[in-house]
């Protein structure tokens, strides 16, 4: 637990105090997002609970010891650490600076390489292929990903995480966190989380801190921040179209369809296709192997190009506009913007086809909301 | 990589050191005249040769000793206001003229080998220290906030990461600093230091081209030599040879 009483912290080249007599509780294994514009004093806030910066008065009890009392090294090592892809060591390959904590706690060095592999593993970076590359090898997103798994080499009961997504495109940034909130939902780490982002806020948060001018204007659960705003601030903060960021917090498997309808097995002939694709509400139909696994879509201009008669896992085109179970209805609209179809199709582990939502159902649920 | 190294580290050397060789010969077989023919012999080369050596070793690698350190230590952050301080006054330093800083330096010193030594000394200092400083300052600040946030010591941040990081252009100090110092230690034989400068001043002094080419290429040479090998270390050092 890490607990905040009327922490105040002024640096003495600015106006007012960057953090104002806050009090604050984050209980253990829960998420807070730290939030708001910038010179609010989210960041500060966070680099005083590891001791980057120390508060001129107040107290801050980690694990109920009052921080102060503690070696600021050993508070640090047992605290995960993320900030953007530019704390990465560039001079050190992947499996050094993942391996940094566990270095730094003189660990024999065939458990660090294990530990190592795990972790890289974990965050879906193969150690084979990975192991010795250097950060400037990858792309914007890996290099976030070993920024967590670096943070989390030594399994620190804590995380901070300073704008840990900031600096990647927006589908890349939604892959991250659905894998964010996955590997949370086993580990269940208590997590400082800053971000500016009001929408990366409420998906990512058990709570919700918004701070402004150094102080704490509401912490309550994202569905209280956007059911019930503290005042205006907060109110535009969220921004007008709240119910279309409740589908931040609604998860793909929780509203779509199975789509039995629409499927075929890879080996139905082509005719059989035909009455699917006709019956089907999204003019396509989804094809699957035998162990489930979808391998494509057909539609009625492919038949139409079609020689002989085929098979249905002969003709399937493959299509991208697919997310995860664990994605939020947010990112399942994005997807469908970004590749301009009506629909996404859900996948489970093993890419195994578990339903469509449709940009209707969507449409639908914001509506049933703002009513 | 391999047929990289072999000619990085044995093949262009040793064919500068040929060239060397052929520069002497040639010199000496055509000395251009009885004079200068006395003034050129195999013997008087290599003691100028080996006098211009030791002079650029010793007084480089005290630069080294003396400056990387000192570096290191006006970047710490509680030194970093009088590492400017530190740094301005070796720059205004640096402004004077080497032949003038040797001069200075035999007043107070008198003539010889150790006078020569300390006014080269003094004059690498600031190119490697500066370098190191700068190296040092340029370390990404994110990379050394993630490893303080990390619970690294002070110590392993500076072990670990920013000398690392600062690496290349610490290097690049020390190269710049020893090419220049090969330069300027022709200018030790004013006083009576001798070196490679003796041929060339000699030559001036008595007219003969033939001593002041030779003098000059075997510097020269010498200069190439120092630069290559100081980047074949620092390759070697970085891992992309």
């Amino acid at each position: 637990m890490i607990k905040l009483e009327k922490v105040t912290k002024v640096y003495s080249d600015q106006e007012g105090p960057a953090v104002d007599n806050l009090s604050m509780e984050i209980k253990d294994g829960e998420v807070c997002v730290l939030v708001g514009p910038s010179g609010c004093g989210k960041t500060t806030t966070m680099k005083m609970i590891n001791k980057l910066e120390e508060p001129n008065s107040g107290t801050i009890y980690v694990d109920g010891k009052d921080i102060s009392t503690v070696n600021s090294i050993q508070l640090r090592l047992d605290i995960g650490y993320v900030i953007q892809e530019i704390g990465l060591f560039p001079h050190m390959t992947i499996a050094d600076n993942v391996a940094t904590v566990p270095r730094e706690k003189k660990w024999p060095a065939d458990q660090i390489r294990h530990r190592v592999d795990e972790l890289m593993e974990m965050v879906g970076l193969p150690p084979k292929i990975y192991r010795q590359r250097k950060p400037a090898d990858l792309s914007g997103g890996q290099r976030q990903r070993v920024g967590v798994a670096r943070a989390m080499a030594s399994d620190p009961p804590i995380l901070l995480m300073d704008e840990p997504f900031g600096a990647v495109d927006p589908i890349t940034r939604a892959r991250l966190q659905n894998e964010f909130l996955r590997i949370q939902e086993k580990m269940k780490k208590t997590i400082v989380f800053v971000t500016h982002d009001i929408d990366e806020a409420i998906k990512m948060g058990d709570k919700i801190a918004v701070m402004r001018r150094g102080k704490l204007v509401q912490y309550s659960s994202p569905d209280e921040i956007l059911s019930s705003p503290a005042n205006e601030f907060v109110s535009k903060l969220v921004g007008k179209n709240r119910s279309i960021k409740r589908l931040h917090l609604i998860k793909a498997e929780s509203v779509l369809d199975s789509g039995i309808s629409l499927t075929v097995k890879s080996n139905v002939p082509v005719e059989e296709v035909e009455k699917v694709i006709e019956a089907s509400y999204i003019g396509v139909s989804m094809v699957v192997n035998g162990s489930g696994s979808l391998l494509g879509a057909i539609s009625l201009a492919d038949i139409r190009e079609a020689q002989g008669i085929p098979t249905a896992g002969e003709i399937c085109q493959p299509i991208f506009n697919t997310v995860d179970t664990g994605a939020t209805l947010n990112d399942a609209l994005s997807v469908m913007l970004n590749y301009g179809e009506s629909f996404v199709a859900v996948l489970s582990t093993g890419n195994v086809f578990a339903g469509i939502i449709t940009l209707g159902d969507l449409l639908e649920l914001v509506k049933s909301d703002a009513a | 990589m391999r047929p990289n190294r072999l000619i990085g580290w044995y093949v262009f050397p040793a064919l500068l050191i040929g060239c060397a060789v052929m520069v002497t010969v040639y010199f000496v077989q055509n000395p251009g005249g009885p004079m200068a023919a006395r003034l050129l012999s195999y013997a008087q080369v290599l003691t100028s040769t080996r006098q211009h050596l030791i002079l650029v070793l010793v007084s480089s690698l005290l630069a080294i000793m003396a400056a990387v350190p000192l570096g290191i230590m006006i970047s710490r952050p509680q030194f970093r206001k009088i590492g400017i301080v530190i740094e301005n006054v070796i720059n205004i330093a640096q402004t004077i003229p080497s032949l003038a800083i040797l001069a200075l330096f035999m007043t107070i010193l008198g003539l010889g080998f150790n006078t020569a030594i300390f006014a080269l000394w003094c004059y690498s200092l600031l190119p490697i220290l500066r370098n190191t400083f700068a190296g040092i300052k340029n370390v990404p600040e994110g990379a050394i906030q993630a490893a303080k946030g990390m619970g690294m010591t002070p110590w392993h941040i500076l072990r670990r990461i920013e000398l690392p990081l600062a690496y290349p252009i610490v290097m690049a100090g020390i190269r710049t600093a020893v090419v220049i110092n090969v330069g300027t230690a022709t200018l030790a034989t004013f006083i009576s230091a001798g070196g490679l400068g003796e041929l060339i001043v000699t030559g001036i002094s008595v007219g003969r081209d033939s001593l002041i080419i030779a003098g000059a290429l075997l510097s020269a040479i010498m200069a190439i030599l120092f630069d290559h090998i100081l980047g074949q270390v620092e390759a070697a050092l970085t891992g992309n040879n």
